[in-house]
C-alpha cells in the first residue's frame, strides 16, 4: 500500500518537475557571414547579435579580428566599450575588460566569451551556436 | 434560524471568542511593538491592489510594459492603485525589518519562541522575493536587468544553483518564459507562501503568547488588555494612519515608469529597489563566489540565530554578545545601503 502510494505520487511529482523544466535543446554550430574585411578598418568595431539573440562586438585590434560576447561573465549585464577609457565597462557591478576581453578589474570570474572568427575571400564569418526547436 | 444554523455549523462561538480574545501584554499599546500587525495589514493592501492590477496587466514580454503604461496613464485611478501597491510593498519591507529588529533586540526569539523567529525570517525572505519578482514585471530597463542579475545570481549558488536558475528562468537564459515564471511567482507562489507562513507565525504566537515587556510608566497599569476590542482598535488606528500615509505618498510620489526593457543594452546607471542596495553594493565588492556564498551564509545565520545565540551564551555567560553582533550587522547593512545610495 505504502509502496504503491509512494510510486504513484512520486511519478506525479516527477512529471510535474519535467513539466517545469523545458527540454534542453541541443546547440549546433553554424558559420555565419557578418561583414566584409574592408568594412572593418583598424580600430573599427561592429555590434552584432548572435543566433541566440545575444549581443556581441566584432572589432579589429592590432590587425587581428576579435569577436567578443558583450554579456558580462559576472551576472549577465551587457558591457559597453568606453572609447575614453579604452576598455569594456559593465554598468552593473563596475567590472572592466580590456580590448581582448580579459578582466581588468571588478568581480567577473573570467574573460568575456569569444566567438571563433574565420576569414575567407575577404568575408568574415563567425561560429555561432544555434539551438534547434 | 439560529437552531438551523447551529445544526449545520456546529461551532462553539463562546469557545471561538475565548480563542481569539487572548489577553494582550500592555507594551503592545505602543505602536512600534505592533509592527507585525502593520506588515500583515500592508500585505492585505497589496493583495487588494495586486488583484485590481491583474485586471489590466499582461504578462507577455511584448505587451507587459505597455500594459503597465496603460494602467498608469489611461485606466481611471490606475496610477493610484499601482502607487499604493508599490508603496505598500516598500512599507511592508520596512515594517518587517523593524519588527525583526525589535524581536531581536528584545530577545523575543529565545526559548520557546525559536520557531516563531525562523518562520518570521522566512516571511521576510518571501516578502523580499515578492518585491523583486513584482518589480521585474514592470518590464522597464531597470526591472528587466534586475531580473537578469537575480536569475544569474541564483545560478551562481553552489550545488543546486543551476537547477534553480533554470526553474525561475524557464530556460538556459533570461527570455520570454522568464517573465511568465516571475509572474507566477509573484501572484501565486509567493503570496500563498506568505499567507501560509503568516498563519503558522500567528499560531506560534498564540501557542507561546507574546513575550512580555514592562516599562516604568506602566507599573501601575494592568499587565494585559483584551484583544477585542482594545487591541483591534489599536490596529485599526494604525491601519488608518498607514492608509493615509500611503495615499500621501501615492499622490506626491506616484509610481514611475522608466524606459522599455531592452535585452541588448544594460543602462549606464543601474540599481535595484532600495531594499537590495546593500546586496548590490556587496556584490560589487566581492568575487561572485564570495558574494553569493556570503549572502546565503548571512541569511542562514539569521534564520538559525536562536541556536547561535545559545552557543554564544554558553561561551560567554556573563556578557551578552548577541546585541553587539546585531548592532554590527545592522551598521554593515545600513552602511552598504547608504554607500550604494550616494554613489
Amino acid at each position: 500500500m505504502g509502496l504503491s502510494l509512494a510510486a504513484s505520487y512520486g511519478t506525479a511529482f516527477a512529471f510535474a518537475l519535467r513539466f517545469l523544466f523545458p527540454r534542453q535543446r541541443l546547440a549546433r554550430r553554424r558559420r555565419v557571414y557578418v561583414a566584409r574585411t574592408n568594412e572593418l578598418p583598424e580600430g573599427g568595431s561592429r555590434e552584432l547579435v548572435d543566433l541566440e539573440g545575444l549581443p556581441l562586438v566584432l572589432l579589429r585590434a592590432g590587425g587581428d579580428l576579435i569577436a567578443l560576447s558583450t554579456v558580462c561573465t559576472h551576472l549577465g549585464c551587457r558591457v559597453r566599450w568606453s572609447a575614453r577609457e579604452e576598455r569594456f565597462l559593465c554598468p552593473c557591478h563596475n567590472a572592466a575588460f580590456d580590448r581582448s576581453g580579459a578582466v581588468l578589474s571588478g568581480p567577473p570570474p573570467r574573460a568575456l566569451s569569444r566567438y571563433e572568427v574565420a576569414v575567407e575571400a575577404g568575408n568574415i564569418y563567425l561560429e555561432m551556436k544555434e539551438r534547434s526547436a | 434560524m439560529k437552531h438551523w444554523l447551529s445544526e449545520r455549523l456546529p461551532i462553539d462561538f463562546d469557545r471561538l471568542r475565548s480563542l481569539t480574545n487572548e489577553p494582550v501584554p500592555g507594551h503592545l499599546k505602543r505602536w512600534w511593538f505592533a509592527l507585525g500587525g502593520t506588515a500583515a495589514y500592508l500585505f492585505f493592501v497589496q493583495l487588494g491592489t495586486g488583484l485590481l492590477l491583474l485586471f489590466f496587466y499582461v504578462a507577455e514580454p511584448g505587451r507587459a510594459f505597455d500594459s503597465v503604461r496603460e494602467i498608469s496613464s489611461a485606466v481611471p485611478f490606475g496610477w493610484w492603485i499601482r502607487s499604493l501597491h508599490k508603496w505598500s510593498a516598500s512599507g511592508m519591507i520596512v515594517a518587517l525589518c523593524l519588527h525583526t529588529l525589535r524581536v531581536f533586540f528584545t530577545d523575543a526569539y529565545r526559548k520557546p519562541r525559536e520557531l516563531t523567529w525562523v518562520v518570521g525570517c522566512l516571511l521576510l525572505f518571501a516578502t523580499l522575493g515578492a518585491g523583486l519578482s513584482g518589480y521585474s514585471l514592470v518590464y522597464e530597463q531597470l526591472s528587466y536587468w534586475g531580473a537578469t542579475v537575480t536569475s544569474n545570481l541564483v545560478g551562481a549558488l553552489p550545488l543546486f544553483g543551476g537547477w534553480l536558475a533554470r526553474l525561475i528562468r524557464g530556460g538556459e537564459e533570461v527570455g520570454p518564459a522568464t517573465l511568465t515564471r516571475f509572474f507566477v511567482l509573484h501572484i501565486a507562489v509567493l503570496p500563498a507562501m506568505i499567507l501560509l507562513l503568516v498563519a503558522v507565525h500567528i499560531a506560534l504566537v498564540r501557542i507561546h503568547g507574546i513575550s512580555e515587556l514592562r516599562f516604568r510608566d506602566q507599573e501601575n497599569e494592568p499587565r494585559t488588555f483584551p484583544f477585542l476590542p482594545d487591541h483591534l482598535l489599536t490596529e485599526l488606528a494604525i491601519a488608518l494612519t498607514i492608509m493615509t500615509l500611503l495615499n500621501v505618498l501615492a499622490v506626491i510620489f506616484p509610481a514611475q515608469l522608466g524606459e522599455r526593457a531592452n535585452p541588448l543594452q544594460t543602462p549606464e546607471h543601474i540599481r535595484p529597489e532600495w531594499y537590495f542596495y546593500f546586496a548590490f553594493r556587496w556584490l560589487k565588492l566581492t568575487t561572485l563566489r564570495i558574494g553569493v556564498i556570503g549572502t546565503v551564509l548571512a541569511a542562514v545565520l539569521m534564520v538559525l540565530w536562536p541556536a547561535v545565540d545559545g552557543g554564544l551564551r554558553r561561551l560567554s555567560p556573563r556578557r551578552e554578545l548577541s546585541p553587539l553582533l546585531g548592532v554590527a550587522a545592522v551598521l554593515v547593512v545600513v552602511m552598504l545601503t547608504i554607500w550604494e545610495a550616494v554613489s
